[in-house]
């Protein structure tokens, strides 16, 4: 089955990128531009394997949105994709099961990369 | 002569007495002593004119008068009862003797005189004959005499330099108190001493050889410095000069000498020759070149440093036209005699000197000398290129901050945009090649021939345009990130690490780099290791210094390439401790750095890599992570052809102290 990846980003065309290079991987990709709309997809019944996080987004932040996506959807993983250089990992997201492994920072040069890390994310999932 | 009746009378002379008494009286009235004669009771019975002249008493007044009338006190008084004694069978004191007494003339003054007394028997009665020879004469120039003693001596007893004679042993005979006093000694103490007892035992030869010369006659007189012994043990410098004295018959009798004391003088002239050495110690070993001149701008002074600047001895350099010796500062000439008319120094920053090919920056000064009425000046120059560069370092670094903090707050809004821009270019890539199954539905869709396509992109440069915009945003956002490191504050994420740890991460990470492997082959690098297993764990920012590593390792790995250094090519890592600090070295064979490169190494946006290639902020970041971040010192020792070396000192005392 095809991995299912939801894109969290407010910048347009950071998320059409992702999602065109993402879906020519053969990934079944959603995008949304901001937190709350991600959680009202999630909490409408939309499952996903993996979400592709932003963290400064219009409204709620990154860090809020996973902590309500995963009180949703428990087996959901995530990729935090941040333009921040000095973005220290919360301990409680830690907690959660996010590694260092999953912190991408802006520009990613190459999607390759990040596909990789999906991969084996929805492998491990 | 005047004589009393009864002498004369029956007076049987024969002829020849006759003859002999007539010239008896002329001798006797012709003599220059007085003759007086007395009778047994003291009076006068026969008196020569000398008397008259002598005493000052005419003869009328003389004759039967008693003697005593010719004495002074106490023998005027006591004469009589001296002859009274005498007669009545006392003891000859005076009479064939003859005695220095004093007479006294008629004014009352007292002269000395010679007395001598005969006794006459004549016809039952005893007469006395005194014969007074005046002394006056004589007593002025024994007077004199002692007196011209006595100045010599006053002479010598106050005489300020030391005086001694000395028999031509060398023993001494006699030596005045400045003499004494100069030795310590009492003068009783000093004669009969040698020469060589109170002489400097390293000086005894030499004295002992003048002395021989001038006593054997080879030299008529020496002068000599040395040292004399005090009583106490003191060493004291003195001058000593010496004469022969030679008897009537010209035999050598002693020697004289004078003795003046050097000490003070020496001392003072030391002190002098001291403070010299001591004031051209302190010219020479002024890191500044230090050049003196008059006011005609000929050289008086030149220091080691001028020396060294121009390769012109300071005796050469001495007396010749600064401007001919030190062609650099010839504009300096006219600061000169500003200097001396204005009397004020005269300042030049930043004079830009041409030193083996390469510029470097002389801060020069002028002062003029004014002490003594000496007219010149001083010209004071000095290298302050590392100063300038040091403030250029520190102007870049604050900028950098400041550039880095406005990255920090805008990196997110460049970070986005950077994202389109490089992601978007991936996809076109993508998404105009055969290979991607998507793209052949969609192409077959529009009947598009994406072989076709391809070439058609590749023979444009369609597809080089796109790398460019990739490589391009790549390196944008290497720089961005690059710059956000001088936003970051320091200290708070310092932990405990291992550096050869950290070296061997780093290592891992090197050889793993997509980067590095791509254009160069990291396994063909040879990694010697030579850490110190003594030393601990250090406290830093385990990330920062981590970047640092790879960035050094990275930039040795891409010069040895670029520079084509024929294998081996390897990479010394070293840890070793140096006193409070942990020391890394990264080490390579590779091709070096010249000096100007090594100065300008860690200066932001200096790179010696190709236009494009790197950020030109790898060293910089390095140089503030170290530098600012850790407060340590990174540095770099290098020379073109012998490979390169850097060394990072962190401290380890804050370490120790936890």
């Amino acid at each position: 089955m095809n991995l299912r990846v939801l894109v969290v980003d407010d910048e347009p065309g950071i998320a059409r990128s992702l999602q065109a290079y993402l879906e020519d991987e053969g990934m079944e990709v959603l995008s949304t531009g901001s937190a709350e709309e991600a959680l009202e997809l999630v909490r409408s019944g939309a499952v996903f394997d993996v979400c592709i996080m932003d963290m400064r987004l219009p409204g709620m932040d990154g860090d809020a949105a996973i902590r309500h996506l995963h009180h949703v959807r428990p087996r959901m993983q995530y990729i935090i994709h941040t333009g921040t250089v000095v973005y220290d990992l919360p301990d409680d997201l830690r907690a959660i099961g996010i590694g260092s492994g999953q912190l991408f920072t802006k520009p990613l040069p190459d999607m390759a990369l990040l596909v990789n890390t999906i991969r084996s994310l929805g492998v491990a999932r | 002569m005047l004589m009393r009746d009864d002498t004369t009378q029956g007076d049987g002379c024969t002829q020849p007495a006759v003859v002999g008494g007539i010239l008896l009286k002329a001798i006797v009235d012709a003599l220059v002593d007085a003759i007086v004669t007395i009778d047994e009771e003291g009076r006068i019975c026969m008196a020569n004119p000398a008397t008259e002249r002598l005493f000052g008493y005419p003869l009328s007044e003389l004759v039967g008068r008693n003697v005593a009338m010719l004495m002074p006190e106490p023998d005027h008084s006591h004469h009589d009862g001296y002859l009274h004694n005498y007669l009545h069978g006392g003891v000859r004191k005076i009479i064939g003797i003859g005695r220095e007494v004093s007479g006294r003339r008629r004014d009352g003054s007292i002269f000395p005189v010679y007395l001598s007394v005969a006794e006459v028997q004549h016809a039952d009665r005893r007469y006395f004959a005194g014969i007074i020879h005046d002394l006056s004469a004589r007593k002025s120039i024994e007077d004199a005499l002692r007196d011209s003693e006595e100045s010599l001596r006053l002479t010598l007893d106050n005489a300020p330099i030391g005086i001694a004679s000395a028999d031509l042993s060398g023993r001494l005979l006699d030596v005045n108190p400045a003499f004494a006093a100069l030795l310590g000694y009492a003068r009783e103490e000093l004669v009969g001493m040698y020469l060589a007892d109170i002489t400097h035992p390293e000086d005894r030869e030499d004295t002992r050889r003048h002395y021989m010369a001038l006593v054997q006659g080879e030299v008529p007189h020496y002068t000599l410095l040395k040292r004399y012994l005090r009583k106490n043990g003191d060493v004291i410098h003195a001058r000593a000069r010496a004469g022969l004295i030679r008897d009537a018959a010209g035999q050598p009798v002693r020697v004289v000498g004078e003795v003046e004391d050097e000490t003070e003088r020496l001392r003072a002239a030391q002190e002098i020759q001291h403070m010299r050495a001591y004031l051209k110690n302190i010219i020479d070993s002024m890191p500044s070149v230090l050049v003196g001149v008059d006011s005609e701008g000929r050289v008086t002074a030149w220091n080691h440093s001028a020396e060294h600047s121009t390769g012109i001895a300071s005796v050469d350099a001495v007396g010749q036209a600064f401007t001919d010796v030190f062609p650099e500062l010839a504009a300096q000439m006219h600061n000169v005699s500003e200097a001396i008319r204005r009397h004020e120094p005269v300042r030049t920053e930043r004079l830009p000197v041409k030193r083996d090919g390469e510029t470097r920056y002389a801060q020069v000064m002028v002062y003029p000398l004014l002490a003594n009425g000496a007219v010149g000046a001083v010209i004071r120059m000095d290298d302050i290129t590392e100063r300038i560069r040091v403030e250029q370092m520190m102007v870049q670094t604050e900028k950098m901050l400041t550039v880095g903090g406005l990255a920090a707050g805008m990196a997110h809004e460049i970070s986005n945009p950077l994202s389109v821009i490089l992601q978007s270019a991936q996809n076109l890539l993508r998404r105009v090649s055969a290979d991607l199954p998507a793209n052949r539905v969609k192409a077959d869709e529009l009947g598009l021939d994406l072989h076709t396509l391809g070439r058609y992109l590749e023979a444009r440069g369609v597809t080089d345009f796109i790398t460019g915009i990739q490589e391009a945003g790549t390196r944008a956002s290497r720089i961005v990130s690059d710059m956000l490191a001088f936003s970051r504050r320091s200290s708070s994420r310092h932990t405990p690490n291992r550096l050869d740890d950290m070296l061997e991460a780093v290592v891992r990470l090197a050889a793993s780099d997509y980067d590095l492997k791509k254009k160069y082959d990291f396994r063909q690098i040879q990694i010697e290791r030579d850490y110190d297993p003594a030393l601990g764990e250090v406290l830093c920012d385990r990330i920062q210094i981590e970047q640092v590593l790879l960035n050094l390792i990275k930039n040795a790995a891409h010069a040895m390439a670029d520079a084509g250094t024929p294998p081996p090519r390897r990479i010394g890592l070293r840890t070793r401790r140096d006193g409070d600090f942990a020391c890394i070295e990264v080490e390579d064979n590779g091709p070096g750095m010249d000096a100007t490169t090594c100065k300008r190494a860690f200066e932001p946006f200096f790179t010696t890599k190709e236009a494009g290639t790197g950020t030109g902020l790898g060293l910089s970041v390095s140089y503030f992570i170290v530098t600012e971040q850790h407060k340590g010192s990174i540095s770099i020792n290098s020379r073109p052809g012998e490979g390169c070396r850097f060394t990072i000192r962190l401290s380890i005392a804050d370490t120790e102290a936890v």
